[in-house]
């Protein structure tokens, strides 16, 4: 699964990079959740929920994920 | 950095309860999801929710303790007389004073030489004990030490919150420790974090901020419209996540350096069951392999807070240790924030798996306050 496949995974919905995260349905403790445990997994990358609660869009999480790795 | 090894403590027994007086599923808790069963399966899915059990009003976590200490002590023919300390670890005890120890040392009819204390410890309260316990018999202190440890949540019908309902369930569980002339090793690992001290907590009810009416009535809604009362707990639980996810991987490496073990020494790792998420990351993190550890048991029983690491062990691999010498690690973090985990060669012991267990009570809540104002109004030092 590609990022964007493993974030419809997480949200049960499609998104691209303008998808503001806080507007998604699904936007939740469960899926910041999720995506800490997907930073560890699939990028070995250690993030904290306050730095995911701080990125507006899927791109931002994409470009914050990219300058971690 | 409290690391300590021990050789010659042995673990002779343990019984493991549960009550089944309640039992809540998840299913009939829609409410708590927007009434949206896209989002209770998406929760389920995720964080593992499932059955929980509670023991009924008037039944407490020493109250198990009893039970279950009685049935360990017959079943392996131990002379309640013969027990030098009892440990009660809970967050749950019965009072303010006396210590629940000293309710137990009554009700298992224990010898006045017998030593008894409380420890008022959280998540990681089972391998604390098991570690004081330990500490005690090398030390000669002790030669027989009864460790009870449980917890049960009382959750008040007008006021459920999806935390306390979903996450936590009511267990409790006696372990006896002996003193071995043959070599028995055991090696604990244990930290601390109080800047975390926020992150889980009961802000009111003891002194800090005593219990008083306005208390009672105040119940505060989150940026997120969770509900919470000052008394009843509150619990910051992205921050636990992070830090279960910063530390517990990197104290599993500790753990694993400091006793000189590889994981491929373990045969298996019972992870305290804080969610199916936290429990499947943390083990992954720390390179622990599929078949070595269980998310199981959260689903099947919930978060048993002090004992939730034994409750894996026991629920996913008593058959093992029943029969043969295993080499087992137990992990617990959470409330503190702490964590402390232990490698220990345990086997050929007497356990039976979780029991459900119905209890009845020996007086409700009512019965309880009418109990003590009988008590007191008719008492007199003169009269």
């Amino acid at each position: 699964m590609n990022f964007y496949e493993k974030l419809a995974d997480i949200f049960e919905e499609d998104v691209t990079d303008e998808t503001i995260l806080k507007d998604l349905d699904s936007y939740d403790s469960l899926s910041i959740l999720s995506i800490i445990a997907m930073c560890d997994k699939d990028y070995h990358i250690t993030v904290t929920a306050s730095e995911i609660r701080a990125l507006d869009t899927v791109g931002d999480l994409k470009a914050f994920i990219e300058s971690r790795k | 950095m409290a690391v300590s090894q021990f050789n010659h403590v042995k673990i002779s027994g343990i019984e493991y309860v549960v009550p089944n007086n309640i039992c809540r599923n998840v299913d009939d808790y829609l409410h708590f999801f927007d009434n949206n069963p896209k989002k209770l399966q998406r929760a389920k899915k995720i964080i593992g929710y499932g059955t929980r059990y509670s023991a009924p009003e008037g039944v407490t976590a020493s109250d198990i303790c009893e039970y279950a200490a009685n049935t360990l002590l017959s079943k392996i023919n131990m002379d309640n007389k013969s027990i030098d300390v009892l440990i009660f670890v809970s967050q749950s005890p019965d009072y303010f004073a006396p210590p629940s120890s000293q309710v137990l040392h009554k009700k298992l009819q224990l010898s006045e030489s017998c030593a008894v204390f409380d420890v008022t410890q959280g998540c990681t309260g089972y391998v604390y004990g098991l570690w004081l316990a330990s500490s005690l018999i090398e030390s000669g202190a002790a030669k027989i030490v009864l460790l009870c440890a449980g917890d049960n949540t009382y959750i008040d019908p007008e006021f459920e919150q999806k935390g306390k309902s979903l996450l936590f369930s009511d267990a409790a569980s006696a372990t006896l420790l002996e003193y071995s002339e043959d070599i028995v090793k055991s090696h604990y690992y244990i930290g601390s974090k109080g800047e975390g001290y926020e992150s889980i907590i009961f802000p009111a009810g003891r002194n800090r901020l005593p219990v008083s009416e306005k208390i009672l009535k105040t119940v505060i809604t989150d940026k997120d419209g969770n509900k919470w009362k000052l008394h009843e707990g509150f619990m910051d639980g992205l921050a636990v996540f992070d830090f279960t996810m910063n530390t517990v991987p990197e104290h599993i490496a500790g753990l694993m350096q400091s006793s000189k073990y590889s994981i491929d020494d373990i045969d298996f790792f019972a992870i305290h069951q804080a969610n199916k998420q936290i429990v499947k990351t943390v083990a992954e993190k720390a390179g622990i392999p599929e078949s070595k550890y269980s998310v199981e048991t959260f689903s099947k029983y919930g978060n048993h807070g002090g004992i939730s690491c034994l409750s894996n062990l026991i629920d996913i691999y008593a058959d093992n240790i029943k029969n043969k010498m295993q080499k087992v690690a137990l992990i617990s973090y959470g409330t503190g924030l702490s964590w402390a985990s232990a490698v220990l060669d345990i086997g050929n012991i007497y356990c039976s798996g979780i029991q459900l267990t119905h209890f009845e009570p020996e007086r409700n809540h009512n019965e309880e306050f009418e109990y003590w104002v009988n008590k007191i109004s008719n008492y007199s030092a003169s009269k």
